[in-house]
């Protein structure tokens, strides 16, 4: 019985054994060698990234651990760092936005520390921001246009503090993005934990991380759930598109009109802002849902023709270089 | 013939997991058998891309569904065979009510 069936030697041989079949299976309907070996590899797919797949499929339950141990020390930085008098006197001599900051730092540096240790060779890639950088901030900018229209008819614009405006827009967003969607969330879905418990668990640490701010039991709640649910479709909207641009661009230009038209301290700003934020959730769901299609789970090729459609001259070739990119990414 | 072509899709979430546990169910099968099985029980209508077997095989393997050994095939090659687990037949009956369910659902729907 194979105890350790994940070794890189047998991972090799069993994938090495697939195409030396398919080449034979391929050779014995005619094709020539060189031509059968090289369908049977294109076939297969992108060998490296399988092979990645079947190392994280294989340890997934103990990495899984390790990215919700990670998630959770997140969670608890500012705990952790309020017991070092440095870092309290950093609140005393500094805005608030430089201690923070420190921590958002620590933040990521030890998502990246785990990354290193899970293997991911591509940083950029392991959280999601190699791709669709102008797409994601187009998108991001497109979904809270109800939220300037809105503000600006009705509020007006008070910016006297353009770094703490950057950290609360712009930083603050996307180190919580890069921490529970691109590092936490984007891993545990490579992992292969499904869709809905993945986005569960990185909500219900967003909504954790918001609750500070409250002060009293209402507050707490409202803290909790608002930003859960936003969290929540956050780690959709990541899902469908791929790139965490998308998520970090709704999430920071959404904080941007709440912070320069002052809405209010905490993400709780009454039922006009209430409208207006869903609104522009809303129309990012809608945008996704027209623009994307889920990506769940790996793809068939179904074959109306049946298997000779091919030779028939038929159009049998694998999915778009989007679909390619997606099943890389999850599978 | 126009009109016509071949379509992918997207599998939706445990499904490729369900067509392995049903193609082990008879009789241990290496990865690439696996494959074959799926295809031919289809009708050659079903072709899982290749490469995303494995780690759901290794997958299911982590989480107790499936054994596996290293034994010759009959050309005399060394292959990684899969065995379903007790574990793994209870989960083919539980995913495939769910399918039923989910198909006599959509079926229900669109008729």
């Amino acid at each position: 019985m194979s105890k350790d069936h994940g070794t890189s030697d047998e991972i090799g041989a069993e994938i090495e054994f697939h195409i030396d079949m398919r080449t034979r299976d391929l050779i014995a309907q005619g094709m020539p060698p060189e031509e059968a070996r090289a369908e049977a590899v294109r076939r297969f797919g992108n060998v490296e990234a399988v092979r990645g797949a079947i190392v994280r499929a294989s340890r997934a339950p103990l990495w899984s651990v390790v990215v919700l141990v990670t998630l959770g020390v997140c969670v608890i930085m500012q705990r952790i760092l309020t017991y070092f008098t440095f870092y309290r006197g950093l609140y005393k001599a500094f805005p608030f936005y430089v201690p923070e900051s420190l921590k958002n730092g620590l933040e990521v540096a030890v998502c990246i520390a785990a990354l290193l240790a899970l293997g991911e060779r591509h940083l950029s890639r392991g959280l999601f921001v190699d791709r669709r950088v102008v797409r994601g901030l187009l998108f991001g900018v497109a979904c809270t246009l109800p939220m300037f229209a809105g503000f600006v008819m009705t509020r007006h614009s008070d910016v006297r503090d353009l770094p703490a405006l950057f950290y609360l827009a712009f930083f603050s967003p996307f180190v919580e993005e890069i921490v529970t969607r691109g590092f936490a969330f984007g891993t545990l879905r490579r992992l292969g934990w499904p869709l809905w418990p993945a986005v569960a668990v990185c909500a219900m640490v967003t909504g954790l991380a918001h609750i500070e701010k409250g002060q009293n039991a209402t507050q707490i709640l409202g803290l909790f759930v608002l930003p859960g649910i936003g969290g929540a479709v956050f780690c959709w909207l990541l899902d469908r598109w791929g790139s965490l641009w998308f998520p970090w661009a709704l999430h920071a230009m959404m904080n941007f009109w709440w912070e320069v038209f002052n809405v209010a301290p905490t993400a709780l700003g009454g039922w006009f802002a209430f409208v207006l934020q869903n609104g522009s959730v809303l129309l990012a769901i809608l945008i996704t849902f027209k623009f994307t299609r889920s990506m769940n789970g790996p793809r068939v090729a179904v074959t109306p023709g049946g298997p000779d459609a091919k030779e028939r001259g038929e159009r049998t070739d694998p999915a778009s270089p989007r679909q390619a990119i997606s099943l890389a990414r999850l599978v | 013939m126009p009109g016509r072509r071949s379509e992918e899709m997207v599998l939706l979430q445990g499904t490729l997991d369900l067509l392995v546990l049903r193609a082990l169910e008879p009789a241990p099968l290496h990865g690439y058998a696996v494959a074959r099985w799926i295809a031919a029980a289809s009708g050659g209508v079903l072709r899982i891309e290749e490469g995303s077997l494995y780690p759901a095989l290794h997958r299911m393997e982590s989480s107790g569904w499936l054994s596996s050994e290293w034994k010759q095939t009959e050309t005399g090659r060394r292959a990684k065979f899969y065995r379903l687990t007790r574990a793994g037949r209870k989960a083919l009956g539980e995913e495939s009510s769910i399918w039923h369910a989910f198909v006599a659902a959509v079926g229900k729907v669109i008729s």
